[in-house]
């Protein structure tokens, strides 16, 4: 039995399938961090490391002054989400898009433009996140190392799109209240189900397929708390996109010149997500060989009884 | 009537309130919203808030302010039609209309003198017919189309100015509900409703003079351009708008425009300035040849707060350019003011006043364009520079249909809560000269990110690096390879 498959007691990983949400009633693992201590673990690993609050302070100087030259005219708060996994970064993705390209044609360049951007960025925050919960401190090496990620985060950042304007078409089929919870309930989805993919390409350097696959297999592990975590973070930050939206939060308004309170917004919300994401590779890192493997497809042989049977990898 | 009224001012020392003269939507017959009338600074000179009205929430609370050349204020409610005297704000009358979107009447030349013309009615479309009394500034009559052979509950009416009298042998049944202001010239009025028929009116007999059905709701009020009378189409989901030009005398259609010259929803109604007809759709500024309905020019408006930076005529809202100066001025919903070239439509400058306006067009003055907004504010923006140069509170909120009254502007504000608003200089107000906050500043960025950013991180790491250094090294997460071996 090969280390992937076994728990961090010597048991064998639950492998069965059922259900989406058929596993939220079992026992918590014992080899998960508690969300609080990876909450704590991540924030204290990533705020004092110099590289990643430098990183992250440069990176928002950066875009804003490269958005700005761009004719973007704000509003500056939207970066406060760049750093975060899709789809919470998706809407900094599209109105940046958009404010720059009109919605005509920002709308489809969404993905070769600041979509492309924010997924180089988000992978080497999962890269720089990865190193100071692995070592304790992050370096130039855990950005490049993080580089690995960027074909699965673009991706995300693909997901991202298709999974926000699917909320718009469904809240507006649905309208009223279910307006209001739909786009939540898939904002949720999308971070419970997509969010551990990036720190598995950067820790295990995985294939595009195994990747997702592993992610949504992790993401379902039975007492993880994955849902929990991925709810423990949408619904805050859905408030502050709220707020975003209603201009209530600093910075939310049309401008090019932040105010220094809202550098201070953006900055500390980037950084949060920047905890969030150490927290989820602490957590991925802790229960990485308890996630199943996925089930192979025998190669096609003669004959009825093999036609669509499955068997597991060794 | 200026001559007469020029010596009653010099001789008797009459008011100047009396050469006020916005008596339609936009003030005159081209709605251009030009106005002569006070500019900033300004302040509040009186408010107006005895004023009672049911079932706002659906029609959209009191119209916007109509006002005639002595000085008297016209508002359309829910239920009645409101007339007051500018100076003391006393009733000159209070006249019962059937309930039905409160959109702005007109004030034009009876038989007998000045007469009020006004649109009532739901048509089958009001709350007895919708399932959300609900209202919002966006509320609007349900667009289900009315049944042929149900009794249609729409018309127009008109009564005395002077003394709110009805003037009309009987009011003119329309074939549905109006959403959109009355227009009228010399001699008749015009309406456009939901359905798409635009109906045009004789102000002396109250006999429709023609009536023609154009398909889709109209956009907004029929601009009167010499013997035309212009009318903008909404048009469908895979159908574009129109502007349509009919005779005005007999209704008979000139042109339209062609097919690809409106790409979207019509959202305002054709604004003629300078031989252009200025219309808006949900993301564009379009400016067409007055002539024929040619393309001169079309801006895509962009603004990451609005992705349609103008929003449809509802109830409640009404957008519009404006165009004076070789320079085509619009607000966004966000409260984005932009200053186009009106040869190329060439974006000027920008004021991002960050106070959001979608229900209501702007006003220019002679120095200023005036812009109301929801939170109450009205600001002035020189038209030249786009730089802000005053601001005043009005009191209230959703502030909308500024318009000249002579040595003041009036407006009203609130929806449930209505109240009519009014302006005049302010002798000891001070201009200001602060460029749109999207105007790149290096020192104020700087200044910003140095306040901001940097302190932040020292106190971060600072709170932070000892926080690390008690929790010590994270625990083994990923097996030893040595372990796992053995």
């Amino acid at each position: 039995m090969s280390a992937a498959s076994r728990g961090a007691r010597g048991q064998r990983a639950p492998t069965r399938g059922g259900g989406i949400f058929s596993r939220m009633s079992v026992p918590p693992m014992d080899s998960m961090p508690p969300i609080r201590t990876a909450f704590v673990r991540g924030l204290a690993g990533t705020w004092s490391s110099p590289v990643v609050v430098g990183a992250t302070i440069a990176w928002l100087l950066l875009e804003w002054l490269f958005l700005i030259a761009l004719g973007f005219p704000g509003p500056f708060s939207l970066l406060a989400d760049i750093a975060a996994p899709a789809p919470l970064s998706t809407n900094a993705d599209l109105l940046v898009s958009i404010g720059i390209f009109g919605l005509a044609r920002g709308l489809p360049l969404v993905l070769i433009t600041s979509g492309l951007v924010h997924a180089l960025w988000h992978a080497i925050v999962v890269g720089l996140a990865v190193e100071t919960i692995e070592t304790g401190r992050a370096s130039r090496w855990g950005a490049i190392r993080g580089l690995r990620a960027f074909p699965i985060s673009f991706a995300i950042h693909v997901f991202g799109v298709a999974l926000f304007i699917l909320s718009q078409i469904v809240a507006g089929i649905g309208g009223g209240g279910f307006a209001q919870v739909l786009p939540l309930v898939i904002f949720v989805f999308g971070v419970w189900v997509f969010a551990f993919a990036p720190v598995i390409a950067v820790t295990e350097a995985r294939g595009f397929r195994d990747c997702l696959g592993r992610s949504f297999r992790a993401a379902r592990l039975p007492g993880s708390g994955n849902l929990t975590f991925a709810v423990l973070y949408v619904i805050p930050w859905y408030a502050t996109f709220a707020a975003m939206l209603a201009g209530v939060t600093p910075g939310s308004g049309l401008g090019v010149n932040p105010s220094y309170t809202a550098w201070i917004y953006v900055l500390v919300v980037s950084l949060i997500h920047t905890t969030m994401i150490a927290a989820l590779a602490m957590r991925y890192l802790a229960i990485a060989g308890e996630v199943p493997d996925a089930p192979v497809r025998a190669a096609p042989e003669r004959g009825a009884r093999s036609r669509g049977a499955r068997t597991r990898r060794a | 009537m200026t001559v007469a009224w020029l010596t009653l001012v010099t001789v008797f020392g009459i008011p100047l309130v009396a050469l006020a003269d916005w008596g339609q939507f936009q003030g005159g017959p081209t709605h251009d919203g030009l106005s002569d009338g006070p500019s900033a600074p300004l302040e509040v000179a009186w408010r107006h808030e005895d004023i009672t009205i049911d079932q706002a929430d659906f029609t959209g609370g009191l119209s916007a302010p109509v006002v005639a050349e002595d000085g008297t204020i016209v508002v359309v409610g829910p239920n009645e039609v409101l007339a007051f005297v500018g100076e003391d704000r006393s009733e000159v009358f209070s006249v019962d209309r059937d309930l039905g979107p409160s959109v702005p009447a007109a004030i034009g030349e009876g038989a007998d003198g000045p007469i009020v013309v006004f649109a009532e009615g739901f048509a089958g479309r009001g709350p007895s017919s919708t399932s959300s009394p609900s209202v919002s500034p966006s509320a609007t009559p349900s667009s289900a189309p009315v049944e042929e052979g149900d009794e249609v509950d729409s018309h127009l009416a008109a009564v005395d100015l002077r003394t709110g009298e009805s003037v009309w042998p009987s009011s003119i049944p329309l074939d549905d509900a109006v959403r959109t202001p009355v227009a009228v010239d010399e001699s008749a009025a015009y309406v456009g409703d939901i359905s798409g028929h635009v109906t045009a009116v004789e102000l002396a007999s109250g006999e429709v003079r023609w009536s023609e059905d154009l398909g889709t709701s109209i956009a907004g009020a029929v601009t009167i351009d010499s013997d035309r009378a212009l009318v903008a189409t909404v048009g469908e989901q895979r159908t574009p708008g129109v502007v349509v030009a009919l005779d005005r005398s007999s209704g008979e259609e000139l042109w339209r425009t062609g097919e690809d010259v409106v790409r979207g929803s019509v959202v305002s109604p054709p604004i003629l300035a300078n031989g252009r007809i200025l219309i808006l759709e949900p993301a564009s500024v379009v400016a067409l040849d007055a002539s024929d309905g040619g393309l001169l020019w079309r801006t895509e408006i962009v603004n990451p707060l609005r992705t349609t930076p103008f929003q449809p005529q509802t109830i409640v809202s009404a957008m519009a350019p404006v165009s004076a100066d070789g320079t085509v001025f619009v607000v966004d919903g966000s409260g984005r003011v932009y200053g186009l070239d009106a040869e190329t439509g060439i974006q000027r400058w920008d004021q991002a006043l960050n106070d959001p306006s979608p229900l209501t067009p702007p006003l220019l003055t002679d120095q200023h364009l005036l812009v109301p907004t929801n939170s109450g504010e009205l600001y002035a923006v020189d038209p030249r520079t786009g730089h802000l140069v005053y601001r005043v509170d009005s009191g209230g909120l959703l502030l909308r249909g500024l318009a000249d009254a002579g040595d003041v502007l009036v407006a009203v504000t609130g929806v449930d809560d209505a109240g009519i608003v009014a302006f005049d200089e302010d002798p000891t107000g001070v201009l200001l000269d602060e460029p749109s906050p999207t105007t790149f500043d290096l020192v104020e960025l700087l200044a910003g990110f140095g306040l901001g950013a940097i302190p932040v991180a020292i106190v971060v790491l600072a709170l932070a690096r000892p926080l690390q250094r008690r929790l010590g090294p994270a625990p083994r997460l990923t097996p030893d390879p040595d372990e796992e071996a053995g």
